[in-house]
Order: structure tokens, then C-alpha cells, then sequence
């Protein structure tokens, strides 16, 4: 009796998806104390800020800001405030430590991984291949640091995945909604955003037969979206502004905004990872160390905190799925019908990645290989898409997913000492 | 009795010109600025140096002409050049007034509203003879009558003049190509608006490489004036973005009515030029000339007019009151604040009116209430 009912249950992707997210959550939940801090919080406020504050990468900017702002200071206010908020939510709920700092980030972190189960069933429409998504997304080790560390992003994400899957079942309202908390997170929220509405562009050019009607359309969905969205920005922007005296108008914080992040460019000499080798395994970016614990002991040296954005086997595969769309959806438009689920991969890596590109090269703007993370769930997606039809490719699959989930477990960033042992009794990196 | 109508309306008009001739008159005591003046104290008119190639001008070629041929009467004395330019504006004011009375005739309106809108409204008595606006006007209105009557050449050579006094009435092209039959007459216009333009501005930039510079790119420079959203971008350090947020209203504005199919071509005139004002960064008062004989060929009085005609004059009459007037919270800019909810609902009324709808509160919270609804 009850092996059937968990047979039933344990058959339907809602289950399966809730159980990968709770095992990711209780992975990050497991590690959330590492590192912890030396330093009483008092130290850790202002710059410089030692290694013994234990802030991860850009925490050092965050949980100072959720600091202040418990403080009653605006401060960090080129970045909209609902990501610190939810820092500051936890450091209320569970001290000012590493535990309040990153419990709902994890979270966040947490409920993106069963979100892009959701995604990807709406766009693949199987329940194996959307699971091999979510997996796929929740293994990649950058990814699962980023969305485990008190900074902006993994809530962004869960906002902008929330949007795109509203935004795919055609209620437009709430996907306006979503993003606008998305971006009330991190304002480049916004690139996911224009993905969906150019992919929609695509879609309504293709099946009105006059293009003023697909620009009527496309007016309608921007009303429906992207007004409802911004009301949304600038209504949490006023509540933060008004309740903290930072700009007399959200208007005026907005501007700011624009105007910091579009200051940020390089000199010739700076060291740049730039977007040309994010997703490059043959000229891959260095890999970034966010926080690493370097121990040695009878020569042998390992690293049992190691925190890195790093490429992922996922990654590699980013201009495979690329060139696979463009010819997908050649063939397609040939035999006269639209290539849905490939003009969503393509508007989708386009607005998120490559994007970045004259941005980086052109306006010499600073850019990151953790924006990449953008781009991760349209590469979880497209794999599955590409090597789902037959068996194949879906061996490949398989087997392209258990090298995601073995990448996952040796980078893992705070490793138990019996996987340390057994990473070194092998020879692999520890 | 048209005739004598039509006696009684240029006699009517030419007494509003006087009135506002005398308004601006620099000789007479307690004259209210004008733009006119403005340009005498320039060395371009004071010295008579012609505009674009010795001296830059900030509007175009058409408005340079203008104030160079009055310069050239003045001879560098205020009065002649004044009353030079008065005759040039009072010519042009007299066009636009018979025009638009032709097109009320056609229309069967009733004379009366060239009498509220276009002979006795405050602003139109008070930034007449201001600027090249009746000038733009006069021109606009003349185009739009020629396409509506299917005389197309000629239409898109006075368009082109248009453009060549102020660049505004190019928001109005892309309704008039969608409502060509085929894009070979679609072309043709194109070609006869642009010709002249493409012609007088190369040749400027042929005769002066810094012509583009000085008389277009000019404007880029200036920061808002009299925009409602000065509100929201309090400060002058936020302009730039402010300037962001102009273009995408206004770009959403224009799009929605070009994709609407409302209303007849004089309706859809004053939509459009309403949505220009309304979301560009630069709201002058005597902008509002623009809209008026559009006003007066739909025939209607709306209350809302009387509160943007006062707001409107109010502008100039307390702009020198204020040491900063270009600050939110001054009363030039509590005006203009006023202007733009009157403008609104004036636009929003025009709007439901062309589609059939009536003006009711229920009618325009609607979206408001299907969001609640939904919430």
C-alpha cells in the first residue's frame, strides 16, 4: 500500500521537483555556518574588512549595507533594496550571523530549482526531460554558490523565473508582478525580461499577417507587463526612499542607479574576464576564488571551504544549444511553422549573454562571469530540448547530467573530510 | 453672409494680433517677454549677420529666414525689426485663421469655435506674436487640408515646410503614410517632404560644418522646462534620465495612438501633438498654438480648456516672479503641473469621443478597477 502510493506519488514532477529542491536547500542549509566569523559584527561594518569577518565575494557590500540599513542608514544604493531586505529579515529572525545572512538567499536558491522544473515542463512538455533541467541547473556549482551567499542574485532569479513562467501560460499581469520584485532585487533582472517580451515579439510577428498588428499586440503585452512591473520598482523604491531619506523622489534613486552602473568601465591594463570566455572551454576564464580555505597537511593540500565561479561541463555547451536553435528553426520556418521553443533558447542567451558582449567590448563596461548565471536556466533547458528526441541523444543526455552532478560534488564548496579523503585517495582537486 | 463672416473673422483676428503686438511692444511700459525680443539682443539680429553660416541659430532654416529678412528690414533698429517680424507672424496668423475656417465650412462646425480657440483664447493672444509658432501652425494646418482633399504633392511640400520652421510635425508622418493606399504614394510623399529638407540642410552643412551642431544638437543640451515630470526628477543632476523617461512616454504615447485607428485626421492631429507635449521635456507655453486650430475644426468646448488657457498664460505672467521658475514648486511649474492634467483630460475626452465612448469618471478608472479586481 504504501510503496504504491509513493510509486504514484513519487511519479508526478511536482514531487520529484519539491524533493530535489529540498535536498538543494538542505545541502546549502548544511554548509550555511561556513565560513563563520571570527569578528564581532561592530568590526565588520565599515572597509577594510578582513578575512575573519567571513564574508563571501560580494557579501562584503551586502551585509555591511543590511548592517547600516538596520541602523537606519541608505546605504548601497546603487542596487534596489528587496534582496537586503530579505538579509535584513534574517539577521532579525536569526542573529547577525551566517545563518540569518544567507537563510532566505539559500531559500531563494532553494525554490529556483523547482521553478525551473516548472519552466522547463511548460517549454519541453516531459516530465523526464524537465526534471533532467532541474537537476542539470541545480547541480551547476556556480549557480548553487552564487544562490547560497548573502548577495543579490539567487532572489532575482526566483522572481525573473516566477515571471517567465507566468509569462509562458499567458498571465501576463502576474508575470509583470514577478519582475517587478525582480527587479526591485537586481535591475539587470530586466535582460530575462526583454528575452521574454523579444521572444514574444518573435512569436506575434510570425503569426499576425500584418506587422502593425504585432506591434499592437506587442503594446498590449508591454501594458500588461512592463508598466505593471515598473509601478511595482517604483513603488518599493518609494517605500525605501521615503522610510530611509535617501531620494526625495524613486524617480530620482533610479536615476542614480542608471547613472553608477553605467560609470563602471575599464582601463586599458584591467584584468577582465571577458563574456568570449565565460562559456568557452577552450579559452575558459580563471577561475574565481570567492572564499577559499587553503589547508596543508603531509604535503597533501586541500581546501575544505572553496567557494569558486567557475565553468560548468553546463556551460560548455552554451554555443552548442546556440547554433543548434539558429538551425532548428531554419528548418522549421521552412516547413512553415514557428520555432517556439528555439526562439525562446535564442532571445533568451541573446539578451542574457551576448549582450554582454557590446557592452563589454564596445562601452568597456566592467562585466563579471557570475552574470552568466543569467544564462544558466535557458542552457539547463536547451540541452534536454536538443538531446531529447531520441535514444540515443538521450543516453548523451544522461550521461552529460551525471557529469554535471559529479563536477557538482567535487567543487562542492564546503566539503565533508571523508569527500576530501576520497577526492585525494583519486587524484582529483579537493 | 460668408463673406461678411469672413470680414468679421480677419477683422476679429487682426484685433487679436494688435492686442498682442502691443503686449510684446518693447517701447510700451510693462511689455511681457517674447522670444522676438529675445533674438534682437543676439548679435545675429542687432548686427545683421545671416543665421547658420555667421552667426548659429537654434531652430531651422524656415524660422533662421524669417528672422533674418526682419533683421535685414530692422537694420539693426528694434522697432523696425520688430514690426518687420509682426508682419511676417500677423501674414501668417491670417492663413492659418482662413484655413481653418475653410475646414470648419466643409465640416459643417459651427463658425463660433474659431472665435474660442483660435481669435480670443488667452494664449493665443498672449504668445502670438512670441515665437514661429502661428508660423508652424499656419503651415501644419495647410498640409493636413491638402492631404485630406487628396492633393498630396502639394501637402508634402508644405509639410516640409513645416518642418522647416519647427522639427514637431514630424510625429505626425507616420499616420499620414499608414493612411496612403500603397507604399509607392507612401514613397512619393516621403520624397517630396524630405527633398526640400535633405536640400536646405545639406546645403547649410556644405556652407558651415558646425550648421547640425548649433542649430539641432543645440536642444539635446537643454534641460526641462515647464514638463510635468520635473515632480519627479526633482533635481537637475537627474535630467539626463528624465530626458530617458520623456522618450519612452513619449514613445509609448505616439505608438498608441498611431495603433489605435481612432478618429478622423484632425482628431488624430491633436492626439498626437497633445501626446508630444505632454511627455516631451520641453513644454514652452506657446506650444499650445500648436493645438488650438485643431481645437477649433473638432468643434467642441470642453470646460478643461479654461484651466489649460489660464495655467497656460500664467506661465509667462509669473515665469519672472521666481529666481529659478525651471524649479518644481515655483508657480510657473504648479502651472504647468495644472496645463498638463487639463492637456490630459482634454486628450483622454478627445480619445474616448473618437472612439464612440463618453467621458465618465467609471470609463477612465476602469483600468484601475479590472487591476483591483484582479488583486
Amino acid at each position: 500500500m504504501s510503496i504504491a502510493f509513493l510509486r504514484r506519488h513519487l511519479s508526478k514532477l511536482d514531487v520529484q521537483l519539491a524533493i530535489l529542491s529540498i535536498i538543494i536547500l538542505v545541502l546549502k542549509l548544511l554548509i550555511i555556518n561556513e565560513p563563520w566569523p571570527k569578528l564581532p559584527p561592530s568590526n565588520c561594518t565599515n572597509p577594510p574588512l578582513s578575512t575573519d569577518c567571513a564574508l563571501i565575494f560580494d557579501e562584503a557590500h551586502y551585509v555591511p549595507a543590511a548592517r547600516k540599513m538596520l541602523m537606519g542608514m541608505a546605504v548601497n544604493n546603487e542596487h534596489p533594496p528587496l534582496s537586503k531586505a530579505l538579509i535584513i529579515l534574517g539577521i532579525l529572525l536569526f542573529g547577525d550571523n551566517p545563518i540569518g545572512w544567507r537563510v532566505f538567499i539559500a531559500l531563494s536558491g532553494a525554490i529556483t530549482v523547482y521553478l525551473l522544473g516548472k519552466l522547463a515542463h511548460i517549454v519541453l512538455k516531459n516530465n523526464v526531460l524537465a526534471l533532467c533541467s532541474a537537476i542539470l541547473f541545480a547541480c551547476d556549482v556556480t549557480s548553487f554558490n552564487i544562490s547560497s551567499m548573502a548577495i543579490l542574485d539567487a532572489p532575482a532569479m526566483m522572481f525573473s523565473l516566477l515571471s517567465a513562467i507566468f509569462f509562458l501560460k499567458r498571465r501576463y499581469f502576474y508575470s509583470g508582478v514577478a519582475i517587478g520584485f525582480a527587479l526591485l532585487c537586481k535591475i539587470s533582472s530586466f535582460f530575462i525580461f526583454a528575452a521574454l517580451l523579444l521572444y514574444y515579439f518573435l512569436k506575434t510577428s510570425y503569426s499576425q499577417k500584418r506587422f502593425i498588428n504585432s506591434i499592437k499586440e506587442m503594446l498590449k503585452i508591454v501594458e500588461k507587463t512592463l508598466i505593471i512591473s515598473l509601478l511595482v520598482l517604483l513603488a518599493g523604491l518609494a517605500i525605501y526612499d521615503y522610510s530611509l531619506n535617501a531620494y526625495s523622489t524613486p524617480f530620482e534613486h533610479l536615476d542614480y542607479i542608471l547613472n553608477y552602473h553605467s560609470t563602471l568601465t575599464f582601463k586599458e591594463g584591467d584584468v577582465v574576464h571577458m563574456p568570449i570566455t565565460w562559456a568557452n572551454p577552450i579559452m575558459p576564464f580563471s577561475r574565481e576564488s570567492y572564499f577559499v580555505v587553503k589547508v596543508t597537511i603531509d604535503g597533501k593540500e586541500y581546501h575544505p571551504i572553496a567557494y569558486y565561479g567557475m565553468q560548468t561541463p553546463l556551460w560548455w555547451t552554451t554555443w552548442v544549444i546556440f547554433a543548434f536553435s539558429i538551425y532548428s528553426s531554419i528548418l522549421i520556418l521552412r516547413s512553415k511553422a514557428f520555432p517556439d521553443t528555439e526562439m525562446l533558447i535564442l532571445s533568451w542567451i541573446s539578451l542574457t549573454y551576448l549582450v554582454f558582449f557590446p557592452i563589454a567590448y564596445i562601452l568597456h563596461r566592467w562585466v563579471y562571469p557570475f552574470y552568466f548565471y543569467s544564462t544558466v536556466p535557458i542552457i539547463a533547458i536547451g540541452l534536454p530540448y536538443i538531446l531529447g528526441e531520441d535514444k540515443f541523444s538521450k543516453i548523451i543526455l544522461f550521461s552529460m547530467t551525471a557529469v554535471q552532478v559529479a563536477w557538482f560534488i567535487v567543487w562542492f564548496p564546503v566539503k565533508p573530510q571523508w569527500l576530501i579523503d576520497f577526492l585525494l585517495k583519486v587524484g582529483l582537486p579537493a | 453672409m460668408k463673406k461678411v463672416l469672413r470680414k468679421i473673422i480677419i477683422i476679429a483676428s487682426t484685433l487679436s494680433f494688435i492686442t498682442s503686438y502691443l503686449l510684446h511692444h518693447p517701447k510700451i511700459g510693462g511689455n511681457i517677454y517674447s522670444d522676438i525680443i529675445s533674438f534682437w539682443y543676439r548679435p545675429l539680429v542687432m548686427d545683421v549677420r545671416i543665421p547658420y553660416i555667421q552667426e548659429s541659430f537654434e531652430y531651422p532654416p524656415l524660422a533662421g529666414l524669417i528672422t533674418y529678412v526682419s533683421s535685414v528690414i530692422g537694420r539693426g533698429e528694434m522697432i523696425p525689426y520688430y514690426n518687420a517680424f509682426s508682419t511676417i507672424l500677423y501674414l501668417f496668423y491670417i492663413l492659418l485663421v482662413l484655413t481653418v475656417f475653410k475646414i470648419m465650412r466643409e465640416k459643417n462646425v459651427p463658425p463660433i469655435y474659431i472665435f474660442v480657440f483660435l481669435i480670443f483664447s488667452p494664449s493665443m493672444i498672449v504668445y502670438l506674436n512670441y515665437n514661429f509658432d502661428v508660423v508652424f501652425a499656419a503651415l501644419l494646418i495647410l498640409s493636413l487640408m491638402f492631404f485630406e482633399k487628396g492633393k498630396y504633392k502639394i501637402s508634402a511640400l508644405l509639410f516640409s515646410a513645416t518642418t522647416l520652421v519647427k522639427l514637431v510635425n514630424i510625429i505626425l508622418l507616420p499616420m499620414l503614410l499608414v493612411s496612403l493606399k500603397d507604399w509607392k504614394s507612401r514613397l512619393n510623399y516621403l520624397f517630396y517632404v524630405f527633398m526640400p529638407i535633405a536640400i536646405v540642410n545639406i546645403g547649410l552643412q556644405i556652407l558651415n560644418p558646425s550648421f547640425f551642431k548649433g542649430t539641432y544638437l543645440y536642444h539635446l543640451n537643454w534641460g526641462l522646462e515647464n514638463a510635468w515630470f520635473v515632480y519627479l526628477f526633482p533635481s537637475r543632476g537627474s535630467w539626463d534620465t528624465a530626458k530617458l523617461f520623456s522618450a519612452l512616454l513619449m514613445a509609448y504615447g505616439l505608438l498608441k495612438i498611431y495603433l489605435s485607428n481612432v478618429g478622423n485626421l484632425y482628431e488624430r492631429s491633436f492626439m498626437l501633438l497633445s501626446v508630444f507635449l505632454l511627455t516631451n521635456y520641453v513644454f514652452t507655453p506657446q506650444m499650445v498654438i500648436f493645438i488650438l486650430p485643431f481645437l477649433a475644426i473638432i468643434g467642441r468646448i470642453q470646460p478643461t480648456f479654461y484651466i489649460l488657457e489660464g495655467a497656460n498664460v500664467g506661465i509667462i505672467l509669473t515665469w519672472f516672479m521666481e529666481k529659478d521658475p525651471l524649479m518644481p514648486g515655483t508657480l510657473p511649474q504648479n502651472l504647468a503641473l495644472i496645463r498638463a492634467v487639463a492637456l490630459l483630460y482634454m486628450l483622454a475626452e478627445t480619445y474616448l469621443r473618437a472612439s464612440g465612448k463618453k467621458m465618465i469618471f467609471k470609463e477612465l478608472i476602469k483600468p484601475l478597477a479590472s487591476l483591483v479586481k484582479i488583486l
